[in-house]
């Protein structure tokens, strides 16, 4: 309390040394932090009241890509186009799609900061520029474009603003595969939702066709129609899909969670400041009461004693 | 071990499905004869991991049907009926508007959809006017891009004419 009433000295302005002024300031300076901390309480409910929802649907979609991941499961790493000579069935594009999940606005805690300390930690070893970033939402887009403009490929706002749509998902997933059509592999990021206090980051491998084709001895066991590589190519973009589609709804639910906490931890900050606040207007406003009144007093005893 | 022979000689990729069959011969798991399968859309769960006698799918090579020990498969499904024989006799029928289906070694499958409606759901009038709809957009497609879409939306309609008994 005592460092906080010190912080707002310092603020009001220098140049305004008079009690009125002084008092004017903390009196705009208290409006403004009880309104940011009604903002923040009517988010906080918002958040709380999404939250449930969200939490709903994260569960519904998830088993949506148990069934490709079950058995795309099997290959996990890109290596082995460093360990074969085989040709590649189709030509090599040499990029991985990095597809970030990311939110349009801002005041929910780490999530964000998060996803896109992960992506950096990947682009900075990635020293072949062989990932290309896209992302949903706004807040991922500045600090990729500001740091590696080269490998920033395309961004989605107003992404699923009151609900995802399944189609909706899949236009801008092919807007992307447009853009890359013979991906060697690709990463979903988001924020796996654990509870209402914790997730953390994920990433779901997509292996690419022509990595599907040189693992093909690890799926030898399912048949498939005579086309079998047709069958594996719109496989490999049906898991991309549907590791997306999960993706977006484990990290609607974690941004929910990771907002209700952050907007909660402001609304108690901003109750404490302005109780600060208000006392210390109360003693500025009693001091100059009191100034004035000694000067009343002063004044009306020298016109006495002048007389 | 004729098996692990087989698998690791590379000329025989193509008659894997040779291999499965004997697989499914020898399978010596007892219990039940259930299959569990799960039926998933991406807004909604619809079953999950629900024991059935027997799943009829639509795949994009003809019509087929799983039931436990089933030949490890990825199947692609058009437009169509999914028919469930459930555990205790009943039979349940869903229109779906196509998807993927896996069925694993272990006697699970993933029917993975984009939509799925029972197919009491569906009504014959709007299914009626679709289909002419559609007649008419593929009669009247001019390019390459437009009668393919057209010819999907037709396709679905027929079949889903078909599900709900409406002839054209």
């Amino acid at each position: 309390m005592n460092s906080a009433s010190k912080l707002f000295v310092a603020l009001a302005s220098p140049a305004n040394q008079r009690n009125m002024a002084t008092l004017k300031d903390l009196k705009i300076r208290l409006g403004t932090v009880k309104t940011i901390s009604k903002l923040t309480k009517t988010l906080h409910m918002v958040a709380s009241s999404k939250l449930r929802s969200a939490e709903k649907k994260a569960e519904e979609s998830g088993p949506f890509s148990v069934g490709p991941q079950k058995i795309l499961g099997a290959v996990t790493s890109s290596d082995a186009f460093n360990t074969t000579t085989e040709a590649p069935v189709e030509e090599r594009s040499g990029k991985q799609l990095l597809i970030a999940i990311t939110t349009d606005t801002g005041m929910c805690g780490p999530v964000n900061h998060q996803i896109i300390k992960t992506i950096k930690a990947l682009l900075k070893d990635d020293g072949k520029q062989e990932i290309l970033v896209s992302t949903t939402g706004l807040k991922g887009v500045a600090p990729i474009v500001a740091d590696y403009p080269n490998q920033f490929l395309i961004s989605g706002r107003d992404f699923g603003k009151a609900d995802y749509s399944f189609p909706e998902v899949l236009l801008f997933l092919n807007e992307i595969i447009s853009k890359v059509p013979n991906y060697d592999s690709a990463l979903v990021v988001y924020n796996k939702f654990k509870n209402a206090l914790s997730y953390n980051v994920d990433r779901q491998f997509i292996p690419g066709f022509n990595l599907l084709e040189l693992n093909r001895d690890k799926f030898y066991e399912y048949m498939t129609s005579e086309d079998r590589a047709a069958t594996m190519k719109d496989l490999s973009e049906f898991h991309l899909a549907s590791s997306f589609w999960t993706g977006l709804y484990q990290n609607r639910a974690s941004e929910m969670a990771a907002r209700m906490v952050a907007m909660d931890n402001a609304s108690k900050n901003g109750e404490s400041i302005s109780q600060a606040l208000g006392l210390q207007y109360n003693r500025a406003r009693q001091a100059m009461i009191t100034s004035e009144l000694i000067e009343i007093v002063s004044g009306a005893s020298a016109i006495e004693s002048s007389d | 071990m004729i098996r692990s022979i087989v698998k690791s000689t590379n000329t025989l990729l193509k008659s894997n499905v040779a291999i499965n069959s004997n697989k499914r011969f020898f399978a010596t798991e007892t219990g039940d004869d259930l299959l569990t399968f799960s039926l998933l859309s991406p807004h909604q769960t619809i079953y999950k991991d629900k024991k059935a006698q027997l799943v009829t799918l639509p795949g994009a090579k003809g019509i087929f049907g799983v039931a436990k020990n089933h030949v490890p498969r990825i199947a692609e499904l058009k437009p169509g009926v999914i028919q469930i024989n459930h555990e205790n006799g009943d039979l349940e029928k869903f229109f779906i508007s196509g998807g993927f289906a896996f069925v694993n070694p272990d006697a699970s499958c993933y029917i993975n959809t984009i939509e799925a409606v029972p197919v009491d759901q569906l009504d014959p009038n709007e299914v009626k006017n679709g289909l002419t709809r559609f007649t008419q957009l593929y009669n009247d497609a001019q390019d390459e891009n437009s009668k393919a879409i057209a010819l999907i939306g037709l396709e679905t309609h027929q079949q889903m004419a078909f599900a709900c008994g409406v002839s054209a």
